[in-house]
């Protein structure tokens, strides 16, 4: 037996109950049900049919990544809509009754599931907090939301010029981006098994516009909080309907002040069913009832801080040399000064130099293969950490002699992976700086930076830097010249 | 064959092995049913000429893994906070929901979300690394990475002698000097 059919089996085995389900009479009927409806959606649109996932583009972290929006011009007049901030807590209830007495009401809408909300439904929400089943209750459930702009979040420039992310694909994705953009932005936490953001757009009390922004679904019930928003939808855009992006930039925007922001939480009941616990309503008429924004939650979030006026000093580079099996040249270098690209400066000025701390570090098995996509999901490189080294968890950056866009882009980890954090934000980058994507296949010498060094193989060296803060120090790892580094 | 007769007979005829695809992708007994369902869905939505159910369950099981990369590529980065921060007393115990009575299971369940797709897609799929890697928008060099790392977690809970010979080069050093 092969994995192929161990898998097949286990698969066959662990899912054994869905098959009763899914043959059920209740389940054909439903799903004929969502099909006649999709069809009707789908003539509201226009029935076009072409690339999904509009609502691929979320706010909140991703927010700050102006990358990822949409082509469509917002016509700006006067002041952009606001509302909020707001912050319901479902546990709130318990101030007015006890947990035994808590009412409980059928739900509203759905967000997921076989009613799932779609345009032309007739609703009427009730702002605020309603909860489906009592296992809502001790679980710290809440959903903070603002109405604010795509500027509010980003805090950084627009780029002067739109450009196609993909090259092959002039009229594609752009990096433009509208800094005046209506936004919902959110954060919501608490024991949970899933939560969903959807902003509905709302003419009277008809849907006319339903726009997924966030999901998360955890593969059991923990404790997790992230963000939440949406970008507003357009009047006839309905989620999970496949529009062309031509077909979206024809679209009237909705009036953000016509929307409502629903957030749902799903988690197990006493029976170890998933059930929908509660669902919160944002509604941008009702008065902020909260003094803090959603995106003060995010915890790497800095302020702006005020920019070196004065240039690195310039040094003498040292000698370079290329990597040698899993072996790398390390240089212990100082911090940089804070400007829009820290090290790109530093590394313009010469370093790292050639009196600066050098030993050579081992990186077992880091994949030979610093990707030329240095955005989205796709890994920088890999760089193993199974014994904890010294770097794991490290910030990190790269830097080459050439990055279109931002030159010095942020890394983060997602296991052992390092892809690049398309916030652009950390520590030293002025939040004022212009941002933009970086471009692929950087040029030149190129360096993994970490934030910290190998005390130990400083110490080694006999060659302390007695006058810098160690926490000031920064290891620079030669990785090679870029077109010598396979992609 | 009726529209309706078919999304019957492809539910008779392939809900069993739709709803074990929907879990190795999922690693979750009703995300996965969702999975299934949501792609039928999107299948029947689109009045494709299905000639039969089996040419439907093809479809169905692309628009699965089509559905399942996209959620995964939206999920964003949420923050875990630390367990044992619940007043509530009937949280089921972590170590009791992951063991399984399997080995598969067992190892499945070390894997990270990308590792078991990579996995699933590569050798329940069949795909080859290339198509893995154009599937998740990735090089082929982290999907080999993905491979290799989550085939020494299976060979914890798995005789090696399955995958013998499935093992993949992750890296090349042709050409390094």
């Amino acid at each position: 037996m092969n994995l192929h059919d161990l898998l097949g089996r286990y698969g066959a085995d662990a899912a054994a109950g869905s098959r009763n389900r899914l043959e059920s009479a209740e389940v054909r009927e439903v799903l004929e049900t969502r099909v006649r409806r999709g069809r009707r959606r789908r003539a509201v649109v226009g029935g076009v049919g072409a690339v999904a996932g509009v609502s691929l583009v979320a706010v909140g972290v991703w927010a700050v990544a102006p990358g990822l929006g949409s082509s469509v011009d917002v016509a700006t007049s006067g002041d952009p809509a606001a509302a909020g901030p707001y912050r319901y807590v479902v546990d709130d209830v318990l101030d007015d009754h006890a947990v035994n007495d808590v009412p409980l009401r059928q739900p509203e809408v759905y967000l997921r599931g076989d009613d799932e909300v779609m345009c032309g439904d007739e609703l009427s929400l009730t702002p605020g907090v309603t909860i489906h089943d009592q296992a809502a209750l001790g679980r710290a459930l809440y959903f903070e939301a603002e109405l604010v702009t795509l500027g509010d979040v980003t805090r950084s420039d627009p780029p002067a010029t739109p450009k196609p992310l993909d090259p092959d694909n002039p009229d594609g994705l752009s990096n433009s981006w509208d800094p005046s953009e209506p936004i919902w932005d959110g954060w919501a936490g608490g024991v949970m098994s899933r939560q969903i953001s959807t902003a509905l757009l709302m003419d009277a009390a008809t849907v006319v516009g339903v726009l997924e922004g966030s999901m998360v679904q955890t593969s059991m019930e923990q404790e997790v909080e992230g963000s939440a928003g949406s970008r507003v939808p357009t009047v006839g855009h309905c989620d999970l309907t496949e529009i062309s992006w031509e077909d979206l930039s024809e679209l009237e925007r909705g009036d953000p002040m016509d929307t409502l922001l629903v957030s749902q939480f799903w988690g197990e009941n006493q029976e170890g069913d998933v059930v929908l616990l509660a669902t919160i309503v944002v509604d941008p008429h009702q008065p902020a009832n909260h003094s803090t924004s959603p995106r003060d939650n995010q915890p790497d979030w800095q302020d702006p801080i005020e920019r070196s006026p004065f240039a690195p000093e310039p040094v003498v580079q040292a000698e370079l040399l290329p990597p040698d099996g899993d072996s790398y040249q390390a240089f212990v270098v100082p911090g940089p000064e804070a400007s829009c690209a820290p090290f790109a400066d530093q590394l313009a000025a010469g370093q790292p130099g050639a009196h600066n701390i050098q030993y050579e570090i081992e990186l077992p098995g880091m994949t030979e293969e610093l990707t030329g996509e240095l955005w989205m999901d796709e890994p920088v490189l890999s760089v193993p950490t199974g014994d904890s080294p010294w770097y794991k968890g490290l910030q990190a950056w790269i830097v080459a002699d050439e990055v279109g866009g931002i030159e010095d882009p942020p890394l983060q980890w997602h296991d052992d992976d390092l892809s690049a954090d398309f916030t652009g934000s950390y520590p030293m980058r002025d939040g004022a700086c212009a941002f933009t994507a970086p471009d692929p296949l950087p040029q030149g010498s190129v360096f993994l930076i970490f934030h910290g060094v190998d005390m130990a193989a400083v110490e080694a060296s006999g060659l302390m830097v007695e006058w810098v803060e160690p926490s000031d120090l920064y290891t620079w790892i030669y990785l090679g010249e870029a077109e010598q580094i396979k992609y | 064959m009726s529209e309706v007769d078919l999304l019957g007979e492809l539910l008779e005829r392939a809900s069993a092995r739709l709803a074990a695809y929907g879990y190795l992708l999922t690693g979750d007994q009703y995300a996965g049913e969702d999975l299934v369902q949501d792609a039928i869905v999107k299948v029947f939505v689109r009045r494709r000429k299905l000639p039969n159910a089996a040419a439907a369950e093809g479809y169905v099981r692309t628009a699965m893994r089509t559905l399942h990369l996209d959620r995964m590529r939206r999920d964003k980065v949420w923050r875990r906070l630390a367990p044992g921060q619940v007043a509530r007393d009937d949280v089921p115990d972590a170590a009791e929901r992951i063991a399984t009575a399997d080995a598969v299971g067992r190892a499945l369940e070390t894997l990270s979300p990308r590792q078991r797709t990579a996995v699933v897609l590569r050798f329940y799929d069949d795909l080859t690394v290339a198509d893995v890697a154009h599937e998740m928008r990735l090089a082929t060099g982290t999907v080999k990475r993905y491979l290799s790392d989550a085939l020494d977690r299976l060979a914890v809970e798995v005789d090696p002698a399955v995958f013998d010979g499935e093992r993949i080069s992750v890296v090349d050093r042709e050409g390094r000097s």
